[in-house]
């Protein structure tokens, strides 16, 4: 019986959601189905042939080097206390403020993202820095855990990230120019909720009580000294790759020993800090990596039934322009996200959705920045966010579900407008990838 | 049962043992990249075949790991109706995960057993200025696979022996995105 391409690719994705959906981690699932279908499109000889080289031909790729080593930076960064400091230094800035630690919470949250790929560890760091300050001053919980929940997807955005690796590697797009494609959309967002915090607590006051806590300008300057590795790490790492000088891998290693460096010259770093962050890095390259060879034998799987092709004509056929698939995607990706985390939809989707956007001419980096704000706007919606839940697991219940679900309503607003504005305006995007050497 | 208390920590040993390794060649690949790094830029001197060996470590570290990952339960799950469930609907669904890593460990051990070993028969080596041999790092891929194959083993055998949390649990902090 021969099955039409069309369905051959619909029935893999059908089955990918199911098996997922049951539970089933999504690096299997994504790898089996993907080596079903190929073998009931090509033969057997084909799957046993991928499997013996893609595996070790995607996991001995230098350029994707650049995930352990981002991860490492981050993990010693965090593990050396450099969120505390920076979040402190801020705060001084900013306590006579209204909703301050609101603020404080985003701007330290954008800096630390400058040098975390992960949303998830910055929001349930922040979480046990900031929320039992917010909470101890008065505070509205779910605001406040909302807050840190958004302010943590920063690190989707802000380079370096591990979306954009990930669409990199998926896509073949040049990871470097999408680090530097994030750097202003990313600022943007942190900006937007700068400038719509004060807005929303003048609607709601009693969201943040103004508080009369006062730090001196000598404890001001004092907490700054804090963050100078912080800032000496952001300019290897961006300006090595902004400048050419350094590849995203070489400018990772060099950020990983450089806060080993200072962790160490601080005495910040023992030997189980520095454990930790390798067994962090470890664990989570590994889990990337085999969801990376998955979705690239899913992707295969794709291309080799025909499906990708097809499924470019029938849209392309059926009336669709760019705008309005983008609009559709939007669309799909808002309600995807309600269930599922972003890297399972990452995997799941680009590698049919990335043709199809190439087919209609536009930016594919412009495209990576757009995807990595939706899925910032997916792990931040309910009810599965994983952000959400980072921010209640690292709570210790002194916030609730609920209260952040309700909470998290008016971030997710300040998200779609940013998104509205990188979709009407994709030079905000492609800019800075433009100039770089 | 000492035999099943044996293997329970001969397996953990094996895990441990390729955390280890893959937590060495992390350090070596941030080693190799900053001294390339450094020495092209500031002396004009690039590490030897730094290139290479970047690549065979990666595919240690990747597959290094995956056993205890595995042993965490750390891999990136759709949990929105497993994780609601309870008693033996529970038991299915880790079951049915339990089957998947088995299935996907062993054709990927078989698989990238067979290509180091022919690897190793050939004596593969690397491209670059110092030609060094790559089938221990493809041996070490198969290998990593084999230890987490036994480790999904390992679970699956508690689970029918009705002790599902015989592994450790997993912090959502560790997730990445």
């Amino acid at each position: 019986m021969h099955i039409p391409p069309i369905w051959m690719g619909f029935i893999g994705i059908a089955a990918l959601v199911f098996f997922s959906g049951l539970g089933v981690p999504i690096a299997f699932c994504i790898t089996l189905v993907g080596a079903v279908g190929m073998a009931m499109v090509t033969d057997l000889d084909f799957v046993l042939v991928t499997f013996q080289t893609l595996p070790y031909a995607t996991a001995s790729e230098y350029a994707f080097a650049v995930i352990p080593m981002f991860v490492l930076m981050g993990a010693l960064a965090s593990n050396a206390g450099m969120i505390g400091e920076l979040y402190t230094a801020v705060n001084r800035w900013l306590e006579g403020v209204r909703g301050g630690l609101d603020l404080a919470t985003c701007v330290a949250s954008a800096g630390f993202a400058a040098i975390s790929g992960s949303t998830v560890v910055n929001a349930a760091m922040f979480t046990r820095i900031a929320l039992p300050e917010m909470l101890a001053l008065g505070y509205n919980k779910g605001i406040s855990a909302g807050c840190i929940a958004a302010a943590g997807t920063f690190a989707a955005l802000i380079p370096p990230s591990l979306t954009f690796v990930i669409f990199g590697i998926l896509t073949g797009e040049s990871i470097g120019a999408l680090f530097i494609a994030g750097i202003i959309p990313g600022l943007l967002t942190a900006t937007f909720y700068v400038v719509c915090i004060p807005l929303m607590l003048k609607i709601k006051p009693e969201w943040a009580p103004q508080t009369d806590v006062r730090s001196t300008l000598s404890e001001k300057i004092r907490g700054m000294r804090g963050i100078w590795p912080m800032l000496l790490l952001v300019v290897i790492v961006l300006g090595g790759i902004y400048t050419g000088i350094t590849p995203p891998t070489a400018a990772g290693a060099l950020g990983a020993v450089g806060a080993l460096l200072i962790g160490l010259g601080r005495r910040r770093l023992g030997a189980s800090q520095i454990w930790e962050s390798v067994r962090q890095t470890a664990e989570l390259t590994a889990v990337l990596f085999i969801i990376i060879i998955g979705g690239l034998l899913f992707s295969r799987f794709l291309v080799v039934s025909g499906f990708v092709a097809d499924l470019t004509i029938l849209v392309t056929e059926s009336g669709f322009t760019g705008p309005t698939f983008i609009l559709a995607m939007v669309v799909m990706y808002f309600i995807m996200g309600m269930f599922i985390d972003p890297l399972s939809m990452l995997v799941m989707t680009v590698p049919f959705v990335y043709p199809v956007i190439k087919s209609f001419g536009m930016d594919p980096i412009w495209f990576g920045i757009v995807l990595t704000k939706m899925i910032e706007i997916a792990v931040i919606t309910p009810p599965v966010g994983i952000n959400l839940f980072a921010v209640v697991s690292a709570a210790g219940g002194r916030v609730r579900t609920g209260e952040l679900f309700t909470g998290i309503l008016p971030f997710v607003c300040i998200e779609v407008v940013v998104l509205t504005i990188l979709i009407l305006f994709p030079g905000i995007s492609t800019w800075l990838p433009a100039t770089m050497n | 049962m000492p035999l099943l208390q044996f293997l329970d920590a001969a397996i953990r040993w094996l895990g441990n043992a390729a955390l280890a390794l893959a937590a060495v060649f992390i350090g070596a690949l941030a080693v190799i990249g900053t001294a390339d790094s450094l020495g092209t830029q500031l002396l004009a001197l690039p590490v030897p075949s730094s290139l290479e060996m970047s690549q065979a470590g990666l595919a240690v570290v990747v597959f290094m790991g995956l056993a205890y990952a595995q042993r965490r339960r750390g891999h990136v799950t759709v949990d929105i109706f497993s994780g609601r469930a309870t008693g033996g609907l529970h038991v299915f669904f880790t079951a049915l995960a339990l089957v998947a890593a088995v299935a996907f460990f062993g054709f990927i051990a078989w698989r990238t057993g067979i290509a180091a070993w022919e690897s190793y028969l050939g004596d593969e080596r690397s491209w670059g200025l110092t030609r060094f041999p790559i089938w221990p790092s493809k041996i070490a891929v198969a290998f990593g696979c084999v230890i987490a194959l036994l480790e999904s083993l390992r679970q699956f055998v508690h689970l029918l022996a009705g002790n599902p949390n015989a592994f450790e649990a997993h912090s959502i902090e560790d997730e990445a995105l």
